[in-house]
């Protein structure tokens, strides 16, 4: 992944340009979960574990600033179906959850 | 302004290595399998000639920032300390070299950081730490060694295995471990230096090299909504069994 679709320059200055970028470990969220319940973790981590997609082990996903789960890419599938132009076809990704966000604002 | 470093002794350095046994992996394979059971150091303790040190050093004078890389046999001879077959070609297409920074330096010291990416064999199977990172401070009075440390960084995991099965299957995992390996003495006073880079961003430039996303400006888990509400953007999340800032999934 960080290879091909998130190590591409013009992948990194597009989501440089637009977003708040975050990574972060499902096990981390997972043992959250576990030791607090679901409504112990913060809202933001509710929404990102609300989008995960079963048994995949990367997702990426677009949330609003309001909190809203404008996306969710089970990302080895994306990678499995887009062979050859995955960068172009996650910024394409991208840019149609920009385009969800405009509308609602 | 651009700075020579040498080393040319006392010798010999004497450096202590711990790896204490792993104690969390995702499914057991620290219970029931034995290069992981049984991982330890190949010498608690080796000496070693100030020339190996060497290796961590640029041939040329270099400026605050700066990067070079590591001779590979330098490294080598250290990280056996660890493991008997360690490896470099960390993704078996090309040396992505072993990379070290000028962090900071004054009229008496100056501190080099570096990463480093291995790969320990087994006879069935990988051990793959996340990064080795480390440090090397030379007192540039005497041109001598005053402190050296590689370690594993900790972190919620911070090392994968692949085990091979004699029916070609091949079973991956995650864990915790420690690894370290010192030498000399750290500085205890505080420095003050001529010119120095934080340690952070020292360590985001060693990992820019190895990886083109640490080039994403990525923020902290609690740090995202008020950024987004500031900056009037969307949050962009990568939720991940496993990290692509370092080697551990």
């Amino acid at each position: 992944m960080r290879a091909v679709v998130l190590g591409d320059k013009v992948t990194i200055d597009y989501l440089n340009a637009n977003f708040v970028n975050l990574h972060v470990l499902n096990l981390d969220l997972k043992r959250r979960r576990d030791a607090e319940g679901i409504d112990g973790v913060s809202p933001l981590e509710r929404v990102i574990i609300g989008g995960w997609n079963e048994e995949s082990p990367v997702d990426c996903q677009v949330i609003s600033n309001e909190l809203k789960l404008l996306g969710s890419l089970p990302l080895n599938d994306f990678i499995g179906v887009h062979s050859h132009y995955k960068a172009q076809d996650y910024r394409d990704y991208l840019s149609r959850s920009l385009a969800v966000t405009s509308r609602e604002t | 302004m651009k700075i020579q470093l040498e080393l040319n002794g006392p010798e010999p350095i004497v450096v202590k290595a711990f790896i204490p046994p792993i104690t969390f992996t995702t499914a057991g394979f620290h219970v029931d399998w034995e290069p992981l059971a049984t991982l330890r150091a190949v010498a608690s303790q080796r000496d070693y000639p100030a020339s190996t040190f060497q290796g961590f050093l640029p041939q040329n004078a270099v400026s605050v920032g700066e990067l070079w890389k590591i001779d590979p046999e330098s490294a080598l001879q250290l990280l056996k300390q660890f493991a008997e077959e360690p490896q470099l070609d960390l993704w078996d297409h090309e040396d992505i070299g072993q990379w070290a920074f000028l962090r900071a330096y004054n009229d008496h010291y100056a501190e080099i950081v570096f990463r480093i990416h291995t790969v320990f064999a087994f006879k069935d199977g990988k051990f793959t730490p996340s990064q080795l990172a480390g440090s090397l401070i030379i007192d540039r009075r005497l041109d001598e060694l005053q402190y050296f440390e590689i370690f594993v960084p900790p972190s919620t995991l911070n090392f994968d295995a692949h085990r091979e099965f004699d029916d070609e299957l091949t079973l991956t995992e995650c864990g915790v471990c420690q690894i370290e390996l010192t030498a000399g003495e750290k500085v205890t006073q505080d420095l003050t230096y001529a010119e120095e880079i934080s340690i952070e961003e020292a360590r985001l430039g060693l990992a820019r090299q190895f990886y083109p996303a640490q080039s994403i400006e990525w923020v902290k888990l609690e740090e995202a909504v008020e950024m987004a509400k500031l900056l009037d953007r969307p949050i962009h999340v990568v939720s991940a069994d496993g990290t692509f800032m370092d080697e551990s999934c």
